[in-house]
């Protein structure tokens, strides 16, 4: 049976059962440009025994109809979130990887004074998945924490946390200061990162520059040239005119990291500020964690402004999603989770 | 491992069976390590392991490679980290060898030496074009380029 001699192995002499069994260990977007190489491929990489290795063991309850095979039951749930938990949390799974991602509701959060009208609003938005987005009218004190058990998640991998939100026309408040970010699991202080980014998004934060050095020039009663407007310092970021009087201590500097200077683009694609979605929301990554194999635990998750002594408003949290991190690249590997 | 039939306790500790290759070898291997194969414990079940099992597709080369993975496999007290590195040196062989062990697997159903030998060919296609993985494993039976485009529309996604 093994010729000796041979340069690379005939692949015609497996039968489809042990192709079967390889293309299941790839990954469903190795499976999906597979299926051009041969007709012979093209049905395996079709066949329910594939796709069911890369579907999640508890996922066939979930799909609401029937469906003709099991790589059409996968690619409804890549595209076609399911809603889980009597509404509160949407279920899908990464088209690239098949690993299950999950969106808590901003009703399955902990919303730090939510339940109080006249600082948070609750409402059904056309552009939601939710029946209830949160809004946020007015408060000093600003948190928002979200928890997960690893059971909902896939194992093997490396997910992120993300917060899914939106602003009105009543922003105010975020642009003076950073808010802190975090996610680790429950009681494992050792797995807990924190970090500091912004909510406003690029273009909030290019408008409020861009006021800032406005002023300035007209403070220097003489227009700078346009290299010196760049290299200003950002010193009070103006947001819409406060309506009350907001205590005001730290009006003079940023007080945590400093975006980077004035410099026109404010550095894309570092994380620290929010990307817009497909589904039009905005999100900002709030941690990664590793979920390795048969870990059991709750990961937390927070969005903290609690020491500004200042009115922040104006932010539409839709909720905390959990994918995992850069799905294309970065999964540790792929297979029955 | 799923018992045999017998409920019974074995006469002897150590009930062998045998096993030929198509080219005429034969191995013996303990029962408990031959219940790693469906195949052969279904024989074992029906009573039809009492003569040598002739084996026609698996020459005597891969059969002593399948029975010593079988006996490792069916050690008593290897750690997994140990048991993990010897499987990865067992499979760390010539494309060819590597189907051989797939064809046997398959034929013998061990799971366990299926998965382990086809994560290999399947880590070799990861990431490749249809294009790489023709030239790879000598594929002719290729589509049309008309169809070829078709199947490759219909996943476009993949290629981006």
């Amino acid at each position: 049976m093994a010729a000796e001699g041979r340069d690379s192995p005939d692949f015609s002499t497996l039968p489809e059962g042990c192709i079967a069994s390889i293309v299941s260990l790839t990954s469903p977007a190795d499976v999906c440009r597979l299926a051009s190489v041969s007709p012979n491929f093209k049905s395996v990489c079709d066949s329910n025994v594939v796709w069911a290795s890369f579907l999640p063991l508890d996922c066939c309850q979930m799909a609401s109809q029937s469906f003709s095979s099991l790589k059409e039951l996968y690619f409804s749930l890549c595209d076609e979130p399911v809603l889980i938990s009597d509404g509160k949390m949407s279920f899908s799974l990464d088209r690239h990887n098949g690993k299950k991602c999950i969106i808590l509701s901003a009703r399955a959060l902990s919303i730090t004074w939510g339940d109080t009208p006249r600082y948070w609003s609750w409402y059904r938005m056309s552009s939601s998945r939710f029946a209830e987005v949160a809004e946020l009218l007015n408060v000093w004190w600003f948190e928002i924490r979200g928890t997960i058990s690893s059971r909902m998640l896939s194992s093997g991998t490396l997910y992120a946390a993300y917060l899914v939100f939106n602003f009105t026309k009543r922003l105010r408040g975020f642009d003076k200061k950073p808010v802190k970010v975090g996610v680790g699991f429950v009681g494992d202080e050792a797995s807990k990162r924190e970090r500091s980014v912004y909510l406003p998004n690029e273009n909030n934060m290019l408008r409020w520059q861009s006021r800032v050095r406005f002023r300035r020039i007209r403070a220097y009663f003489e227009p700078l040239p346009p290299k010196m407007i760049n290299e200003l310092p950002i010193v009070i970021p103006v947001g819409p005119a406060p309506v009350e009087p907001a205590p005001a201590p730290a009006q003079h500097a940023l007080a945590e990291p400093t975006p980077a200077p004035a410099e026109p683009a404010l550095a894309k694609g570092n994380g620290n500020y929010p990307k817009k979605r497909r589904d039009d929301w905005l999100e900002i990554e709030l941690g990664e964690f590793l979920m390795k194999d048969g870990q059991d635990g709750e990961v937390e998750m927070s969005v903290l402004d609690t020491k500004g002594t200042y009115w922040k408003s104006g932010l539409i949290a839709e909720g905390i999603e959990i994918r995992p991190k850069d799905g294309k690249e970065k999964c540790l590997y792929v297979g029955r989770v | 491992m799923s018992s045999s039939s017998s409920s019974s306790l074995p006469p002897c500790p150590k009930k062998m069976i045998t096993l030929k290759s198509s080219d005429g070898e034969t191995f013996q291997i303990e029962e408990t390590a031959a219940l790693q194969s469906k195949t052969l414990e279904n024989m074992i079940d029906e009573n039809c392991a009492s003569t040598p099992i002739p084996l026609r597709s698996i020459n005597g080369k891969i059969l002593a490679k399948v029975v010593e993975f079988c006996n490792k496999h069916a050690e008593v007290g290897v750690d997994a980290e140990s048991l993990h590195a010897w499987d990865a040196e067992f499979v760390n062989v010539e494309y060819t060898t590597l189907f051989d062990y797939i064809l046997a697997a398959n034929f013998l159903e061990i799971p366990t030496l299926l998965d382990l030998a086809s994560g290999v060919v399947g880590d070799m296609i990861k990431g490749k074009t249809p294009d790489e993985i023709r030239k790879m494993f000598n594929i002719n039976d290729a589509f049309s380029p008309e169809e070829e485009e078709e199947v490759r529309r219909a996943n476009q996604w993949a290629f981006e």
